[in-house]
């Protein structure tokens, strides 16, 4: 891959990021899918992993935690260490293993929004004497609400990936 | 042949002598009057005048709209950008009105908490987060801003507390989010208890009243305040109004569901308490 095309990459991913997130922290901090509000910078981190490979995944995914992190205000630097672990991982898996198309896709995406939730509900679970279900239940909604972007997602990451590889 | 020319030529010359001679005589008797000639040439003459204005003023209207086209869409464009500024104007003076709306309200609080010191600041952004209730404003400690401070809306109703904070920012966590817990008072009875955020009850916009004295009677509606005990937090911002209260199961303690007065979806501007005086 040469120079130009690297940053033809870059910066369009970048602008995706960035409008992205901008998506995130603004208007759906306000709109909630059903009574949750979604999350679905991570699924960018698992598309970026699936089309672009381990490397791109896991430095896209930093970028993308280090957003998330910045957004959701209460996970410290949850997303910042686990997005792009999810980008390599995904990204190491469809190199060696999954075939880079729709059902890989949706399958890794739902796994990462539920471990997401999960992780983000770990203090919760650990630390405090809520009970399970009610905690269970906002990682489902969590979960319902982020599903419903895995097409999306994976249609603007494919859309880039063949633009920047033209 | 030439006898006949000859008459008819004299024939003709007496004629038209006649004709100017009546021409004369009538100009002479009937001077001022247009006559009947005059009346006749007019007649014909005048479709063809009409023809010719109607001709000359439309030609002058081409010229005058090829002319002023320029100028029409110069002063179109003034007006167009004039109607914006005014619409601007509206929009600003709307806000102001608000916002004017918000320090009366505020006013009336102060007034009745002299000892008070606010900061106002806007709300900037939401967390994204399902798991905590909270909101970044846009004043932080370069404006007198510190951690734990009281947030409260313009009509003095608790909002939350400070509990991150940066230079030009802050976190504002929510009197709904869990990790809230504060001193409070039954507004109508003075009864001491707790309010704290619930897990379950953040999603409904909704905090927990607990720790109420064995045999207390809470009916909905009633107001719940600070109650200042602990320091944090002053004395007398109200929380909300109960909407249920019911004894849990097993025990005699009495538990109430708040709702706070705020309305946390329409806050675009909220009042930090940065200083007040510790009643004893």
């Amino acid at each position: 891959m040469t120079g130009k095309a690297i940053a033809k990459k870059i910066i369009l991913y970048a602008v995706l990021l960035i409008v992205i997130s901008l998506l995130q922290g603004s208007v759906f901090t306000y709109v909630k899918l059903f009574g949750a509000k979604p999350l679905f910078l991570p699924l960018f981190a698992v598309a970026f992993g699936l089309f672009e490979g381990s490397l791109w995944g896991g430095l896209l995914g930093l970028a993308a935690g280090i957003f998330c992190d910045f957004i959701v205000g209460d996970t410290l630097v949850l997303f910042t260490v686990l997005l792009p672990l999810l980008g390599f991982a995904c990204g190491l898996l469809s190199e060696y293993i999954l075939a880079r198309g729709f059902p890989s896709f949706c399958a890794c995406a739902l796994i990462s929004i539920f471990l997401c939730g999960f992780l983000q509900a770990f203090k919760y679970y650990a630390f405090t004497d809520i009970p399970f279900w009610p905690i269970t239940a906002v990682i489902l909604l969590q979960a319902a609400a982020s599903a419903v972007f895995i097409i999306p997602v994976y249609w603007a990451v494919r859309f880039i990936s063949r633009r920047a590889k033209a | 042949m030439k006898d006949i020319l000859k008459k008819r030529a004299v024939i003709v010359g007496l004629a038209i002598f006649a004709a100017v001679l009546i021409l004369v005589l009538s100009a002479v008797f009937f001077g001022g009057r247009s006559s009947f000639l005059k009346s006749a040439a007019s007649a014909v003459s005048a479709p063809f005048k009409k023809g010719v204005s109607a001709a000359a003023s439309g030609l002058e209207r081409l010229y005058g709209y090829m002319y002023k086209y320029d100028s029409l869409a110069a002063e179109n464009e003034q007006l167009r950008l004039q109607i914006a500024e005014m619409e601007n104007l509206v929009r600003d003076s709307e806000a102001i009105s608000e916002e004017n709306e918000r320090y009366r309200e505020l006013l009336g609080f102060a007034a009745r908490h002299s000892d008070f010191t606010f900061e106002s600041a806007t709300v900037t952004s939401w967390t994204a987060s399902n798991f905590s209730s909270a909101f970044t404003i846009s004043k932080g400690s370069s404006s007198g801003i510190k951690l734990n401070d009281s947030v409260v809306s313009s009509d003095g109703c608790l909002i939350g507390t400070v509990t991150e904070l940066g230079p030009s920012s802050a976190t504002v966590t929510t009197v709904v989010d869990t990790t809230f817990s504060a001193g409070a008072l039954v507004e109508s009875s003075g009864v001491s208890c707790v309010a704290a955020g619930d897990f379950e009850l953040m999603r409904k916009g909704q905090l927990r009243l607990s720790y109420l004295p064995v045999g207390v009677e809470l009916t909905n509606g009633e107001l719940i305040e600070t109650s200042g005990i602990g320091g944090v937090l002053p004395r007398g911002i109200r929380i909300g109004k109960v909407v249920s209260a019911q004894y849990e199961a097993g025990s005699q303690a009495l538990t109430a569901v708040i709702e706070p007065t705020v309305d946390f979806s329409s806050l675009s501007q909220v009042f930090i308490i940065t200083d007040y005086e510790i009643s004893e």
